[in-house]
């Protein structure tokens, strides 16, 4: 048996189970030597060998420290071993308990979780330090403090309604998000789970639980929800369509009105959805061929000008941008795209520029027609100035027809002269009358009557082409207001031209009707828009003829001053320019088409009927 | 060879001054109302001296230019009618400066007076001289 001394020098965790010691002989150091054994805390079981109880009593203050005592006067053969098995593993048992001790002690501890138990009536029994630091700044023991002691009486009444619940059903509350709620108004916000707290009879004695401070994930939480809902309202409201894919094209965000730009009616038909499933295949290819480049190459675009059409047939104009859309290591994982509807911005500019294009045309025509007034003014200075020494001639050769009898050439000279001076003349009226400022003297007459009187004045001209005439004069037509003299005008001007393309016979139709404009568009040009209101009461008259008709450039220049397909001296080009200038004096419209019945030229004019 | 008809002026032939700034026209009326035999004409070219001519000359009626350089129609027609020797003698005035309906009409009246549209023909000049005349009586 070594003593106190030896046994301070080896390790003893290291080498035994067992220490016997032998305390038959009552050695000094005996004592000294359990104290120090026990000191050490070791799994070593700890065992003394006695005489007898009497000797044992001397040692009572030191016997807890025992794990066994063995009195050898009652020893049975073959006890010690067994024994010292026995002593050894309740060694072990109780060294692995105060272990387990320590380990929860210390999860209790170091948790950063508060951790309490309860009794039935939700008193705190055992807090842990995290508990006592975080609620217990007022309180130097929590200990059978409640609730009601630490937070506001709305959290400690819904905490303790909790508790009893547990009490009475033995059902614990896992995750439960709470917010508590201080008395000085602050608030964490805690995910607590609480289970009932049961004896060892398995009796519920109160409850245990642990609780945890989330307060800043769900600052986060919340943090990241408002995010979601600003970015979700940013995209839902913005003027542009704006859409995520996946890198296999699939959409995985579509607002409103990019699903409008897609054809679709809601975001469910899109999403999940690729182009292939609204666009043609060519366009699909094409469209997902730049999506692709632009994943794969992590380069964006910007301001992409493409033209599609919408199911219905309408043009769809989009400025389009897109951009790779990337995790958090960077790798590309889809494209977030934004289109801005153009199509206004471009139909805008298409109708611009064929305003401009309009506009170059009728700068030209304005400098044209400009050019044509001038003409006018002068050709009216100069028919002025002609009138007189014309006027001279033509006396002349009235004075010389009188007073010659002969040689017959003579006279015949002497009438072409004034032959040639009516000719003359006539030029000269038709200039003047186009370039005088228009005098008008409206009384009410009849239409009718006017045309009646003008055929029966040309009758003879008529007569001498063959030409066959048709009155078609409508009884509906009330008088209106007009200028005879110009309206006799119109009329002539307009069978002269007909006489004229039907020299070798024909017939000329005059039709008059009483209507009322229907619709726009009635085969007319929109001056008749321009002039009349749907509904209006109008005249319409009709000169029909079976003459050669128009060409091309006839239809759209007909109404040209100075525009004839006569030969000079046969027409000056004056008479539908002039027409037209009276009828629109007479706030009326004309126009000048070939005929769909037959051959011929079609003229109509539109009066507005008094009203 | 020409063969000119013969005319000489009747007894009781008008007589009718022309003021025209124009000779050439003032020969042309001339010859052709004398051609008739009806008329005996004098002609002034210069319309500042129509009283003087007037008063000397006796016309039954005269014809006056309105557009002159010297004195216009309008002035000469004014200084003859305040004048007591001239102011019942008719004028007719004769103008150029006139529209395409006045011109077909040739001879008209407007404002009280006569018009003669040119370019003017024989028989117009005639029938309108004709006219005014017999207004008169
Ligand atoms: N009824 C018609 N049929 C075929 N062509 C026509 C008819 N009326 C007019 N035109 C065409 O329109 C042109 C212009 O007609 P417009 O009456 O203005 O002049 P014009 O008859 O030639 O001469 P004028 O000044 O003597 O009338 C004619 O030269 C002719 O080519
Ligand atoms: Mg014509």
């Amino acid at each position: 048996m070594p003593s106190l001394k030896a046994l301070r020098t080896i390790d003893l965790e290291q080498d035994y189970h067992a220490i016997l010691i032998d305390m038959r002989h009552d050695r000094d150091d005996s004592l000294q030597s359990i104290h120090y054994i026990s000191q050490q805390q070791n799994k070593v079981a700890l065992i003394a060998l006695c005489r007898d109880h009497a000797q044992l009593q001397r040692y009572k203050e030191v016997i807890h420290h025992l794990d066994d005592y063995i009195l050898a006067d009652h020893l049975v053969d073959g006890e010690l071993p067994t024994r010292i098995t026995h002593a050894i593993r309740r060694r072990l048992k109780e060294q692995e308990l105060l272990h387990e001790q320590t380990r929860l002690q210390s999860l209790l501890d170091n948790i950063p979780d508060a951790i309490f138990f309860k009794d039935r009536e939700s008193r705190f029994t055992k807090v842990n330090k995290r508990m006592q630091t975080v609620y217990g700044k007022a309180h130097p023991s929590l200990l059978g403090k409640t609730d009601f002691d630490l937070f506001s009486e709305e959290h400690a009444q819904a905490a303790y309604n909790d508790e009893q619940q547990i009490i009475r059903d033995g059902q614990p509350i896992v995750g439960k998000l709470e917010k508590e709620t201080f008395e000085d108004g602050h608030f964490n916000w805690v995910n607590t789970t609480k289970v009932p707290l049961k004896d060892e009879q398995g009796r519920i004695i109160g409850t245990m639980g642990i609780s945890r401070d989330i307060t800043e994930l769900k600052k986060a939480q919340d943090t990241l929800a408002h995010e979601r809902s600003l970015l979700k309202t940013i995209i839902e409201h913005a003027l542009a369509g704006i859409f995520v894919k996946d890198l296999a094209g699939h959409y995985l965000v579509v607002n409103q009105r990019h699903v409008k730009y897609l054809g679709a009616q809601a975001e469910p038909e899109v999403i999940g959805k690729t182009l292939y499933d609204f666009f043609e295949q060519s366009e699909a290819a094409r469209i997902s061929a730049t999506d692709q480049k632009i994943m794969q190459s992590g380069q964006s675009i910007e301001n992409l000008i493409d033209y599609r059409q919408r199911p219905d047939g309408s043009e769809l104009w989009l400025l389009t941008s897109k951009v790779p859309l990337r995790d958090e290591l960077g790798r590309c994982i889809g494209l977030v795209g934004i289109s801005l509807d153009m199509t206004e911005q471009k139909l805008a500019e298409r109708n611009l520029k064929k305003a401009i294009k309009t506009l170059e045309e009728t700068k030209l025509q304005l400098i044209e027609a400009e050019k044509l007034k001038t003409v006018g003014r002068l050709a009216a200075g100069v028919a002025h100035e002609v009138k007189n020494p014309l006027n001279v001639v033509a006396l002349g050769a009235e004075y010389l027809e009188g007073q010659i009898e002969g040689p017959e050439e003579m006279l015949e000279v002497i009438q072409d002269m004034r032959h040639a001076i009516q000719k003359a003349n006539h030029v000269i009226f038709e200039l003047l009358d186009y370039s005088s400022p228009h005098k008008v003297t409206m009384e009410l007459g009849n239409i009718n009557e006017i045309i009646s009187q003008v055929l029966a004045l040309m009758r003879h001209n008529f007569n001498e082409s063959c030409i066959t005439v048709h009155e078609d004069l409508s009884r509906q037509i009330e008088p209106v207001k007009l200028d005879a003299s110009k309206m006799e005008q119109v009329f002539i001007n307009l069978f002269l031209n007909a006489i004229s393309v039907m020299k070798k016979g024909g017939s000329l139709t005059v039709r008059t009707r009483a209507e009322q404009i229907k619709s726009a568009g009635d085969n007319v040009s929109s001056k008749l828009t321009e002039c009349f209101r749907i509904g209006d009461p109008v005249i319409l008259v009709e000169v029909l003829d079976t003459g050669s008709g128009l060409n091309k450039e006839a239809i759209q220049k007909a109404f040209d001053p100075f525009y004839s397909t006569k030969t000079t001296g046969e027409g000056t080009g004056l008479g539908l320019s002039v027409t037209r200038s009276i009828i629109e004096m007479h706030h009326g419209v004309m126009t000048l088409q070939n005929r769909t019945d037959t051959q011929g030229a079609c003229v109509r004019i539109w009066l507005p009927a008094a009203s | 060879m020409i063969k000119f008809k013969k005319s000489t002026p009747n007894k009781d032939a008008r007589r009718v001054l022309v003021i025209d700034d124009e000779p050439a026209f003032t020969r042309m009326v001339k010859l052709n109302l004398e051609g008739t035999g009806d008329y005996i004409v004098e002609s002034l070219n210069e319309s500042r001296k129509a009283f003087e001519v007037a008063k000397a000359f006796k016309p039954n009626i005269i014809l006056l230019d309105v557009v002159m350089p010297e004195a216009d129609g309008g002035d000469v027609a004014q200084s003859l009618r305040s004048r007591s020797l001239t102011q019942d003698i008719p004028i007719i005035f004769v103008s150029a400066m006139v529209s395409q309906e006045e011109s077909k009409k040739g001879f008209y009246q407007s404002g009280g007076e006569h018009f003669l549209a040119k370019p003017v023909d024989k028989d117009t000049l005639c029938g309108a001289i004709e006219t005014v005349l017999l207004t008169l009586k």
